[in-house]
């Protein structure tokens, strides 16, 4: 059975084609692409290759994709849209999985890059930090932690609206889950998942305080060069 | 922990259990007419081995018999590869429930192949595993997020013992030393829930409570099922009752056929259950001669298990 699946998926391999490099990332490289069967429309291509190694299926795209996938029904505004999954057969028994997202213009670092001086007005940052407060309390409501919240995983559209992307950290949780894995880049990290004690839905609201005073500041808050560093500017 | 206790009084904590009801709803139909149901309860109980040996946690142990449940139902498996299914369907759930130290890596869990098994002499390949895992994960469209009964227990858990119960009648001396009792009988029938398909027909936040209401019959606790459960669960006694009973009748017979029912009712009860799982193992080389003895539940009984013809 496992055998007779390997020809027969690649259906969608000319659905999608690949118009230039966005980045890369630690498992993947991300495309921006068309959607050929839907009149062209632009889309994000995130393609990870997967080995044949002992741990199997990467951890990272399960989550990823599952939590996405759950969250579909909901058409939440603040969370970025998983349009497709494709997995192809490459060379040597590898398999590629291709995870197509809606296709959004920028991130919220690109964002505030362009934005010409003197910054973002009140009432601009009031309304992106409901955004990313509400789809912050969508996902813990729906128990995940998104666990890596930070400017490049906060998309900005072209009509102003916030999507947040990105989910290889995020997990779901239950009543009584101790987490202690060490998550979240380190500028965004809070203090509990530094001292890598017990931590929980707080350490998203921490991320969002960081990137609540970046919208002000243009630049970052804290930018710690080490866990100790990143420790000592916090409780400066 | 003082967070926890914190955070387990905020409004989070209703929320997510207002989630996982309404998810619970969604769960697709099971038919349980697969014709290897034969073979359900050695794959569960191997599962039920690698979980204890392996430190993996009960949800992951849950989702992973979901997903074998769900995928059996709807495919028929060349038997050579049901323990591969089975293995995926473990690996695929513990990457998504568990702690990720606890992913067993692909070469131990093909030590767990039993030594007859036609596979034995060859173990799976971890492109097998792969193109296993993307199987089972196409099959459920992903859908991983599935409310088990180990993701209500817990929940239930914290009010299932009150400073008014009575214990034979009497008060009950120390609430926190009733609650460990409490806690290790519930997660006693939280184990014995998978290994008959018949749960499938309740929702498992109904096998949850139902495991609370169970574990306070065994520990003499009245009233059995106490108003603030009734007003946390919004199930009434009378709804449990079926699945209640399946439970209790089920316990019976573990305790009348182990001829240890002192051991069972001690506290070391969970312990027991996966030694005496463990033993038969060890004992045994070949699951096909494992015959899941006395402790099963009446449905194996009557089944006879038909070794012979599905061995063609």
């Amino acid at each position: 059975m496992a055998q007779s699946e390997r020809g027969r998926n690649d259906s969608g391999d000319h659905q999608y084609e690949e118009v230039s490099l966005i980045g890369k990332g630690a498992y993947g490289v991300v495309y921006k692409g068309r959607d050929l069967k839907n009149e062209g429309q632009y889309v994000a291509m995130k393609l990870i290759r997967i080995q044949n190694t002992e741990e199997g299926m990467p951890m990272s795209a399960i989550r990823e994709i599952s939590l996405l996938k759950q969250l579909e029904a909901y058409e939440h505004p603040n969370i970025v849209r998983l349009l497709d999954v494709r997995h192809t057969p490459v060379l040597s028994g590898e398999i590629q999985l291709k995870l197509v997202f809606e296709f959004i213009d920028q991130d919220l670092t690109t964002y505030l890059e362009k934005c010409p001086p003197p910054g973002l007005g009140p009432d601009r940052i009031k309304d992106l930090m409901y955004q990313l407060i509400s789809g912050v309390d969508f996902l813990h409501s729906n128990r995940i932690i998104h666990r890596d919240l930070k400017p490049q995983n906060v998309l900005i559209s072209s009509d102003g609206q916030l999507k947040l992307a990105d989910f290889g950290l995020a997990r779901v949780y239950g009543f009584q889950m101790a987490l202690t894995q060490v998550v979240v880049t380190l500028w965004y990290r809070a203090p509990e998942v530094i001292l890598q004690a017990q931590y929980a839905t707080p350490v998203d609201m921490w991320s969002c305080g960081c990137i609540f005073a970046e919208l002000f500041n243009r630049r970052p808050l804290l930018c710690g060069e080490s866990d100790i560093d990143q420790l000592i500017k916090i409780f400066e | 922990m003082a967070i926890e206790q914190v955070w387990w009084q905020n409004k989070l904590a209703e929320d997510i259990y207002a989630t996982l009801k309404l998810k619970e709803q969604t769960i697709p139909h099971y038919n349980g007419n697969s014709s290897q149901l034969w073979i359900r309860r050695h794959l569960v109980d191997w599962l039920a081995v690698i979980v204890t040996e392996n430190g993996i946690c009960a949800t992951s142990q849950h989702l992973a018999v979901y997903l074998l449940d769900y995928f059996m139902d709807g495919l028929e498996v060349e038997l050579s590869y049901l323990h591969l299914v089975a293995l995926a369907c473990l690996l695929i759930a513990v990457k998504f429930e568990d702690h990720c130290e606890h992913i067993p890596h692909i070469s131990k869990l093909n030590t767990y192949i039993p030594k007859t098994h036609v596979c034995s002499s060859r173990p799976y390949t971890p492109q097998q595993f792969m193109y296993m895992e993307l199987n089972v994960l196409k099959f459920c469209s992903f859908n991983l997020c599935i409310p088990t009964v180990p993701h209500f227990l817990p929940y239930f858990l914290k009010v299932a013992v009150d400073e008014d119960d009575l214990r034979d009648g009497l008060p009950i001396t120390s609430k926190c030393v009733v609650e460990n009792y409490l806690e290790k009988h519930a997660s006693y029938f939280q184990e014995i829930v998978l290994q008959d398909p018949v749960y499938r027909k309740y929702v498992p936040s109904l096998v949850a409570a139902s495991c609370v209401a169970a574990a306070r019959v065994c520990l003499h606790l009245t009233p059995t099922w106490p108003k603030q459960m009734e007003l946390m669960t919004d199930l009434y006694l009378e709804q449990l009752l079926p699945c209640l009973q399946s439970m209790l009748a089920t316990h019976h017979q573990d305790s009348v056929s182990s001829s240890c029912e002192q051991q069972i009712m001690s506290t070391n009860k969970v312990d027991f259950i996966h030694q005496s799982t463990l033993g038969s193992y060890h004992s045994l080389d070949s699951p096909y001669n494992y015959f899941p003895s006395q402790t099963c539940a009446p449905l194996y009984h009557s089944l006879d298990f038909p070794l012979a013809t599905n061995q063609r």
